[in-house]
């Protein structure tokens, strides 16, 4: 198929889907069918999208996804070791896009905190917080991937902590792909949204089975109040046939913080996109990020980080592997606004080449309309430093085994900055595999 | 242990070596001294197999082994240690790490049973003891943020840890302040044994006085022009190495 045929595609199922009679004319419901409308016009890009330069969409369209399929009768959850990370975690588990009540545990959750899935979630009236966080996400989006996330809205998350509240326990959302007869797609939809003064650590997982085929096309919205704390984890362990497109929506208010780290280690071709909007002065981001991509694969950040008012603070550290054929690709683009003086900005992409093959493109984009401004980037592309492999070896260390430290240093950077050793730890031990 | 006989070594179609000889026997301690740029350092990393060298003429004999076919990290495994003049900085390896790595790579290649993290720990720190230093660098990335000073004892720690037959100290004195060059010396002469030989490859005399010589020698454009007892070094100290091609012409008439 080519770009158009596969939009045809996805709207044939999409209004079968919508015509379904179980849909009601719900505020949600109404999100998803303006979504609808737009894909109208909305088309896939193509690489003359600057957005898109280094992303070529065309093995994403050589597959016939469907709509997340319902599990077989014979279908077993995956054994729970394979995705724990945490010894202790509010865990909410969804298979193909269905969410598993019996692989889930919330119990001990304080009655204050809300984490449910969005289909149980109260969405009946238009005017409740989380319909308007819904549709704000609708209406500004010109995305594609956006849109169709939007228009096949079907399940997720959505954690609302009250003000004040400290989760004293990790998040641990798991999105799980199993091996299915049919390439499927899902489109997750998480919403993460702290009060006042609120803090959590939330991890988004995404995992699939050996062979699977599918994409996912998650969108999480994440809004931190003021004096709010978000630690976030993305970790990306797709399936080497998976396609993953997911887009990250943060906005973020006074005095608050919000720091993620983005592991993408899996997948055949995966996009990444983060857009923070930093809102209220004294807020800061810190944008963390690691890919390897060997084979075929393709991996690409897309970082937007918008300082719309004075004082605040981003920081970016992404780290590319690429082996064999691996393609990374990392766009940071930081736009400080006119009225955003004293804005404090720093942006360090690294890519490590092992291959004559593999390739790297990385793009820093400042825009900065302040005078005031503390702003950095930079950006390498470079393979293993000669000197550390001979000083290694003038101590005993093979080659092989010389390039490999030095390949899982690099990449330990990243991996070292999680704050939170059961992540670090199971992240250091997957890293670790993927380069051996 | 040593023989190094007619050596002759290029860089970047650079002759730097041009028909060195050197004979170095278990127990002895040998200065190389010279002026800049008369190949001290070339013969240094020639030694321990750094790529970029090409050998044009000679031989080395390393306890009978030509040691120009073992790659860099069998000469190592064999007891050849380079401490290094400019030690690299390798962020994201620890050096415990990296030394247990080096040991245990070591310990494989002679057949014996790698050491476990235990054993490991309590031998670097008895080692770290040694050569006077805080046992909270092993927690730190290789080299990474160290001065000068603390790059250089960690070059002899490594030494320590590694129990070299052949150890051979490119300029370990350069950058040095007093108290820092009297550490590292003392652990060098810890270390010596009778069955273990030195190379200390060095532009001034002040090291020698706390690590000293059975011979020196003066290379000088290529080649050794004079070689002597630890008093040489005196004189070198004293003279300077503008009267060293000269005194060796005269010699040899």
């Amino acid at each position: 198929m080519n770009a158009n045929e596969t939009k045809q595609h996805f709207l044939r199922q999409l209004d079968a889907w919508l015509a379904n009679p179980e849909h009601r004319d719900t505020p949600i419901h109404r999100l998803r069918q303006a979504a609808r409308e737009r894909l109208d016009v909305s088309q896939f890009p193509t690489t003359k999208n600057e957005d898109w330069k280094y992303t070529n969409l065309k093995p994403f369209f050589e597959n016939d996804f469907h709509f997340a399929p319902q599990l077989g009768t014979g279908f077993q959850l995956p054994d729970a070791k394979s995705y724990q990370i945490h010894a202790d975690a509010w865990t909410m588990v969804f298979v193909n896009g269905h969410f598993q009540p019996a692989a889930s545990r919330l119990d001990g959750l304080d009655e204050s905190i809300t984490l449910v899935p969005l289909d149980k979630a109260d969405t009946s009236r238009p005017d409740s917080d989380l319909v308007r966080i819904l549709d704000c996400m609708g209406r500004t989006e010109e995305d594609i991937f956006s849109d169709l996330a939007t228009a096949f809205l079907h399940n997720g998350v959505y954690l609302h902590i009250p003000k004040n509240v400290k989760l004293d326990k990790p998040i641990h959302l798991v999105y799980l792909s199993t091996d299915s007869e049919t390439p499927f797609f899902t489109a997750p939809r998480n919403i993460i949204a702290l009060d006042q003064g609120a803090e959590a650590v939330v991890t988004e997982h995404f995992q699939g089975a050996e062979g699977a085929i599918y994409h996912s096309n998650p969108l999480t919205q994440i809004l931190v109040a003021e004096n709010a704390n978000l630690t976030h984890n993305k970790l990306g362990l797709e399936s080497e046939y998976a396609y993953h497109v997911g887009r990250m929506v943060v906005n973020q208010s006074q005095d608050s913080r919000f720091s993620t780290w983005s592991f993408t280690l899996g997948g055949r071709l995966v996009r990444n996109e983060i857009d923070v909007l930093l809102d209220g002065s004294g807020s800061e981001v810190h944008l963390n990020g690691l890919y390897i991509a060997t084979g075929e694969q393709h991996m690409d950040n897309q970082t937007y980080i918008d300082h719309a008012v004075p004082h605040t603070t981003s920081t970016e550290h992404y780290r590319g592997v690429m082996n064999d054929h691996g393609h990374g690709v990392f766009t940071g683009r930081v736009l400080v606004r006119q009225d955003a003086q004293k804005t404090d900005a720093q942006q360090m992409n690294k890519n490590l080449l092992l291959s004559k093959t593999a390739q790297a493109d990385t793009r820093p984009q400042l825009e900065i309309f302040a005078d005031d401004v503390k702003a950095s980037h930079g950006a390498t592309v470079g393979q293993l430093d000669e000197d550390q492999i001979f000083y290694l070896r003038s101590r005993g260390i093979g080659e092989a085994a010389a390039r490999h430290l030095l390949t899982q240093a690099f990449a330990n950077e990243i991996v070292d900055s999680v704050p939170h050793e059961e992540m670090g730890n199971f992240v250091h031990s997957i890293v670790n595999q993927r380069l051996s | 242990m040593l023989s190094i006989k007619n050596l002759k070594v290029t860089v970047e179609d650079n002759q730097i070596l041009k028909g060195l000889n050197l004979e170095v026997k278990a127990g002895e301690i040998h200065a190389i001294m010279g002026p800049n740029g008369s190949g001290k350092s070339t013969l240094a990393h020639v030694l321990a197999g750094r790529p970029g060298y090409d050998v044009t003429d000679g031989e080395i004999l390393y306890q009978g082994k030509n040691v120009f076919e073992m790659a860099p990290e069998d000469r190592a495994r064999e007891g050849i240690f380079l401490a290094f003049q400019y030690p690299v900085e390798i962020p994201g390896v620890n050096n415990t790490s990296f030394l247990k790595k080096a040991v245990n790579e070591i310990r494989k290649y002679h057949g014996e049973e790698e050491l476990d993290a235990v054993d490991f720990l309590q031998m670097v720190k008895a080692k770290m003891k040694l050569v006077g230093m805080d046992p909270a660098f092993l927690r730190r990335p290789v080299n990474e943020g160290f001065s000068g000073g603390e790059k250089k004892r960690n070059e002899i720690l490594q030494m320590a840890v590694l129990e070299p037959t052949l150890g051979v100290l490119d300029e370990t004195d350069s950058g040095l302040d007093i108290d820092a060059l009297k550490t590292v010396a003392e652990g060098v002469n810890k270390l010596r044994t009778e069955k273990n030989a030195f190379i200390v490859v060095t532009h001034y005399q002040r090291l020698l006085d706390y690590i000293i010589p059975d011979f020196v020698h003066v290379l000088s454009d290529g080649k050794i022009v004079k070689s002597g007892g630890k008093e040489l070094a005196l004189e070198l100290e004293e003279k300077g190495y503008d009267w060293i091609p000269q005194a060796a012409a005269t010699e040899s008439m």
